[in-house]
C-alpha cells in the first residue's frame, strides 16, 4: 500500500466531478498557511478554477503529545464541513462579494492508506490585493476605493446572514480580472447558525491583524458585539493598509510607547484608555501623512477613525452609535466609500 | 536678605514631567507583575513565505506589520524586508519607509525616547526665560485637541505648559478637563495632585479638593502610585491616610513591582519618620530603595537631614533625572558647583517648581557669591511665579549684592498683596530693603531695617533666619567700615560653631574672613 498522501497526488487526474487537475500550487495567495490543505489549478469546460484538497492523512504526522489523533482528525473534518456548509448557508442570499465554494466533493484515490480526498473548488482569482497595491507612484484612489467598497459590501452581506469574517486582511482580499474584489478564506469565520471550528474562540482570526482589545486580552463578553466590533476594526485596518501599506495594528503599535505595548502591559485595559487614545491620535496623523495630496483625506481619515477606534464601545459611525440597532452596521461606511469612489473616478476621467 | 531654602516640609508629592518623560521613566508602567491572560506567541512564518515568494514593497511591508505587531522586529527576514523597502524608497509610502527605518535602527527609537530625559547645562536656563517656545507648544497642543477632543493627555500637557508660564487659572482649567475625561488615569491624577499641591495656599482649598478626588477615586486603593499621592496629600494636610495599611499590604504582597511601590514605601517611611518611628521608617525606606526613582532618593536625602542613619549617596543608584537628590547631597558635602549644576537640571526638569529655583539662587548668591547666576535662575522663575514675593525678594537681594539698587528696588516694587505674605518672607523683604539702603549709601536707614529684621526673627523663634540676618547685617557694616562693626561681630561670634545649618556655618566663615581681611566697601554702581 502506498504510504504517500493521496491529496498530494491529484495532478493530471480527471476527478469524478469532471474537473481536470492541471497544476499543483506550492503556496497560494488566498489559502496561506492552511496546514491541512494541498492546492491545485483545475479546469473544466475551458474554465480554470482553484482546488483545495484536504489532506486527511496529515493527522498521522502530528507528533504533538498534547493532542490526540482523534482531536486532530475532528479538527480537519470540522474545517472541511464548515467551509462547505457555510457556502450552502450563503447560497441564494445575495452574498455576491465573497469568494464561495463552487464545488464541494470528494475523490477516491485507490492505493493509499487514506484514499478519500475531500476537496473544495473556488473561482480562480488574479491573486490577493497585495499584488495590486502599488505605492511607487501617485496612489490610484479610484481603484483602491472601488475595491474597498466591494469588500465593505461583502462584509455587510456576510453580516446580513449572521456570518462574521474575523480574518479580513490584505491576503484575504481576492482580485478578479483586475476589477472586482471579493472577500476570500472564510475558514476562520463564525456563523451563528453553523457549528464551526472557531465558534467558541474569543478571536479566531490572525493575531497580526487583531484589534487592540484582543491583543491586550480584554474583550466584550457579549459575543455578537465582540465579533462584529472585530470585523469593523478589520475593515478599517484594511483601509489603512490600502493607503499606507501597513495595518492599523502596526500603525498603532508604532505610535504607542513600548511601556504600553500589548507585549509588556500587565494592567487593565481601562488604565490604558488615555494612552491608547493618544497613540491612536498619532497613528491617524501618520495615516494622513500617507495621503496628504488627496483632497478628501480628512474624510478618509475620519472613516478609519470610526472603524478602528481602539475601544469597541466607541467603534462604528457616530450616527449609528447614537441610533437604535447595532453600532457596527456598515451601511454608512459603504455609502461614504461609494461617494469617495465616485468622486475619485470623476477626477480620473477628467 | 535672601529667603532660605526650606528643608522642613518635603513630602513624596508626585513629580510632574511631560507625558513622554514620565513614560520613559517607567512611572506609567503597569504595576502588576503578572498578566491576567497569557498570550502565546504568533508565528509570522506565512508572511515571510509570502514575501519570499512574491517580493515587492507591499509584501515586505505586510511582513513588517506582522513583525511589529508580534514583537519580532529582530527576525532576519524582517530585517531583509526592511532593507528592501529602504532600497526602494521611491516605491514606498511614508509609513512603509518609516517602519522600515525603525526595524533597521531600533536603537534610534530608544535614543529618541532617552533624549527626552537629557537636560542641558546651566546656560540653558537663559533660554527658558523666553516664553515663545512654550507658546508654540501650546498652539500645537491646541491643534491636537481640535482633532482629538477627548485626548486627556494633551490637556494635561497644556496645563503643564500654562503652569510653567505661571497662568494658574488656565493650568487648573485644563487639568480639570483632563480629570473629567480620564478620572481614573494615573498620569492625569498624579499630574493633578502635583498641580493642586503646587498652587495650594492658605487662601484656597486646593489641597482639600485634590485630597477628596484621590480618596474617593475607586482606583486609588489598587494603584501604588496613587496610594502614594494620597498619602503625600494627607500628610501635608496633617491627616492620617486611611490607605496606609493598604499600602503596607501592597508592598509586602509580592504582586507589585518594586519600582511601582518605591514612592509608596518612601511615603509611608516619611509618615513613620514624622511620627518619630525612625526604625519603622528605615524599614520602609529600605523597601523603597529596592528599585528607587528620583523622588524616593530626594526624599531619603531630605530624611538624612533629620536622621543621619538615612544618609546615602544618590549617585550610587542608576536612577534617571536624579537631580534633586544629587543637588541636595552635593550641597551637604559642600560640593557647591556640582550642587548648582544639578539644581539647574532639577529646575529644567520641572520648570514650574519653585524649590529648585530657591535652592539654586540661594546657593549661587549666598554661598558661591555668583549674583549673575542667581539672577538668571530667579528671572527664569519669575515666568512661572510672577509676583512671587520669595522670588522677587531673592532677586532684589542678588541685584543689591551687585550694587544694582535700581533693579533691586524694581524687583521689590513688583511684590503685591503684602499683607498675605508669609511672616518669614516679610522679614526677609525688610532685611533686603536694609541691604539696598546700605548699598545706596543710606547706612542709618539700612541699619534700622536690619535691626528690625533681627528682632522679628527672634520673635518668631527662627534661629536660622536670625543668624542669617545677623551675618548679612555684619557684612554690610564691615563694608561700610562703620563704628558698629565690633558690636555686630560680637553677635556673630555668638553664633554656634556648628549651627546645624550649613548655610549659616559657611556664611559665618566668610564674614569672619572678610572682617579679618578688613575688606573695603566695593565700588557702588
Amino acid at each position: 500500500m502506498n504510504t504517500e498522501n493521496a491529496a498530494h497526488n491529484l495532478l493530471n487526474r480527471t476527478l469524478s466531478s469532471g474537473w481536470f487537475v492541471k497544476e499543483k500550487i506550492k503556496k497560494t495567495d488566498n489559502q496561506t498557511g492552511s496546514f491541512f490543505s494541498v492546492c491545485y489549478l483545475v479546469e473544466k469546460d475551458g474554465e480554470t478554477c482553484f482546488l483545495k484538497a484536504f489532506d486527511f492523512s496529515k493527522f498521522l504526522t502530528i507528533s504533538d503529545p498534547n493532542r490526540k489523533v482523534v482531536d486532530v482528525m475532528n479538527d480537519m473534518l470540522t474545517a472541511y464541513r464548515y467551509e462547505r456548509d457555510l457556502s450552502e448557508h450563503c447560497k441564494n442570499k445575495y452574498v455576491t462579494k465573497v469568494a464561495f465554494v463552487k464545488v464541494a466533493d470528494e475523490e477516491m484515490i485507490p492505493g493509499y492508506a487514506i484514499s478519500i480526498v475531500p476537496y473544495l473548488i473556488f473561482d480562480l482569482a488574479d491573486g490577493d490585493v497585495r499584488k495590486k497595491l502599488d505605492f511607487s507612484k501617485k496612489l490610484d484612489y479610484a481603484w483602491r476605493l472601488k475595491s474597498l467598497h466591494d469588500i465593505a459590501i461583502g462584509l455587510k452581506q456576510l453580516h446580513a446572514v449572521e456570518v462574521t469574517h474575523q480574518d479580513l486582511k490584505p491576503s484575504n482580499v481576492l482580485v478578479y480580472l483586475s476589477k472586482e474584489s471579493k472577500i476570500g478564506d472564510l475558514g476562520r469565520s463564525i456563523c451563528r447558525d453553523i457549528d464551526g471550528p472557531y465558534n467558541k474562540m474569543v478571536f479566531s482570526g490572525d493575531n497580526t491583524y487583531a484589534p487592540p482589545e484582543i491583543m491586550y486580552g480584554y474583550y466584550e463578553k457579549d459575543w455578537k458585539k465582540r465579533v462584529f466590533a472585530t470585523d469593523c476594526y478589520l475593515l478599517g485596518s484594511l483601509v489603512t493598509f490600502y493607503f499606507s501599506g501597513i495595518s492599523m495594528s502596526a500603525l498603532l503599535r508604532k505610535n504607542i510607547p513600548h511601556n504600553f505595548s500589548w507585549e509588556v502591559w500587565n494592567g487593565t485595559y481601562e488604565e490604558l484608555i488615555p494612552y491608547l487614545e493618544n497613540g491612536f491620535s498619532s497613528a491617524l496623523d501618520e495615516f494622513e501623512e500617507n495621503i496628504k495630496e488627496y483632497k478628501d483625506r480628512v474624510e478618509l481619515k475620519k472613516l478609519v477613525e470610526y472603524l478602528c477606534n481602539p475601544f469597541p464601545e466607541k467603534r462604528g459611525h457616530p450616527k449609528t452609535i447614537t441610533s437604535i440597532g447595532s453600532n457596527f452596521n456598515l451601511e454608512r461606511f459603504i455609502s461614504r466609500l461609494d461617494y469617495l469612489k465616485r468622486k475619485a473616478e470623476i477626477a480620473v476621467n477628467n | 536678605m535672601a529667603n532660605l531654602f526650606s528643608t522642613e516640609d518635603r513630602r513624596v508629592v508626585p513629580n510632574w514631567r511631560s507625558f513622554g518623560k514620565t513614560t520613559v521613566l517607567g512611572e506609567l508602567d503597569s504595576f502588576q507583575l503578572e498578566r491576567r491572560e497569557q498570550r502565546s506567541p504568533t508565528s509570522i512564518e506565512e508572511y515571510i513565505i509570502d514575501w519570499e515568494l512574491n517580493s515587492g514593497v507591499t509584501f515586505a511591508s505586510d511582513l513588517l506589520s506582522a513583525a511589529i505587531v508580534n514583537n519580532q522586529l529582530d527576525n532576519k527576514s524582517v530585517i531583509k524586508a526592511a532593507k528592501y523597502i529602504l532600497r526602494n524608497k521611491n516605491n514606498a509610502s511614508y509609513s512603509q519607509v518609516s517602519l522600515a527605518e525603525r526595524v533597521i535602527n531600533p536603537s534610534q527609537n530608544k535614543k529618541d525616547a532617552k533624549s527626552a530625559l537629557i537636560n542641558s547645562d546651566i546656560e540653558t536656563i537663559l533660554s527658558s526665560i523666553n516664553p515663545e517656545p512654550l507658546h508654540q507648544k501650546i498652539r500645537s497642543l491646541k491643534k491636537v485637541i481640535k482633532k482629538a477632543p477627548s485626548n486627556s493627555i494633551a490637556y494635561v500637557e497644556l496645563s503643564r505648559y500654562y503652569s510653567i508660564l505661571g497662568q494658574e487659572q488656565k493650568a487648573l482649567h485644563f487639568i480639570n478637563i483632563a480629570l473629567n475625561l480620564s478620572p481614573n488615569n494615573r498620569f492625569v491624577l498624579r499630574s493633578a495632585t502635583r498641580l493642586y499641591t503646587h498652587y495650594a495656599s492658605d487662601n484656597n482649598d486646593h489641597l482639600q479638593h485634590i485630597y477628596r478626588i484621590l480618596t474617593k477615586n475607586p482606583i486609588t486603593k489598587y494603584d501604588p502610585w496613587l496610594l502614594s499621592a494620597e498619602i503625600a496629600v494627607s500628610t501635608i494636610l496633617n491627616k492620617h491616610s486611611k490607605f496606609i495599611k493598604k499600602g503596607m499590604q501592597m508592598i509586602s504582597s509580592n504582586k507589585v513591582a518594586p519600582f511601582s511601590f518605591t514612592e509608596l514605601a518612601s511615603g509611608i517611611a516619611t509618615v513613620e519618620l514624622l511620627n518619630g518611628s525612625n526604625k519603622k521608617s528605615k524599614t520602609f525606606f529600605d523597601k523603597a530603595l529596592i528599585n528607587p526613582n528620583d523622588n524616593t532618593l530626594a526624599q531619603i536625602e531630605w530624611a538624612s537631614t533629620k536622621d543621619s542613619r538615612f544618609d546615602l549617596n544618590p549617585e550610587e543608584f542608576r536612577v534617571e533625572n536624579n537631580y534633586e537628590a544629587i543637588a541636595l547631597d552635593s550641597f551637604q558635602k559642600q560640593k557647591f558647583d556640582d550642587s548648582l549644576e544639578n539644581a539647574a537640571k532639577w529646575f529644567l526638569d520641572m520648570p514650574f517648581s519653585k524649590r529648585p529655583l530657591i535652592f539654586a539662587s540661594n546657593l549661587a548668591s549666598t554661598i558661591l557669591g555668583d549674583q549673575d547666576k542667581s539672577i538668571m535662575f530667579l528671572k527664569a522663575g519669575e515666568m512661572s511665579h510672577p509676583h512671587d514675593p520669595l522670588i522677587l525678594n531673592n532677586l532684589a537681594y542678588a541685584y543689591a549684592q551687585k550694587n544694582n539698587t535700581i533693579e533691586a528696588l524694581a524687583a521689590l516694587g513688583r511684590i503685591s498683596n503684602y499683607e498675605r505674605i508669609e511672616s518669614s518672607t516679610r522679614i526677609c523683604i525688610g532685611a533686603t530693603r536694609g541691604l539696598i539702603m546700605f548699598r545706596s549709601g543710606n547706612e542709618e536707614g539700612g541699619r534700622r531695617l536690619y535691626m528690625e529684621a533681627i528682632e522679628k526673627t527672634k520673635q518668631i523663634g527662627n534661629s536660622e533666619l536670625n543668624w542669617i540676618a545677623i551675618l548679612n547685617y555684619a557684612r554690610e557694616e564691615i563694608f561700610a567700615k562703620s563704628e558698629y562693626v565690633e558690636p555686630i561681630m560680637e553677635a556673630v561670634s555668638q553664633i554656634p560653631e556648628n549651627s546645624g545649618f550649613l548655610e549659616v556655618d559657611i556664611l559665618k566663615k566668610k564674614i569672619i574672613e572678610t572682617y579679618k581681611k578688613g575688606k573695603s566697601v566695593p565700588n557702588k554702581g
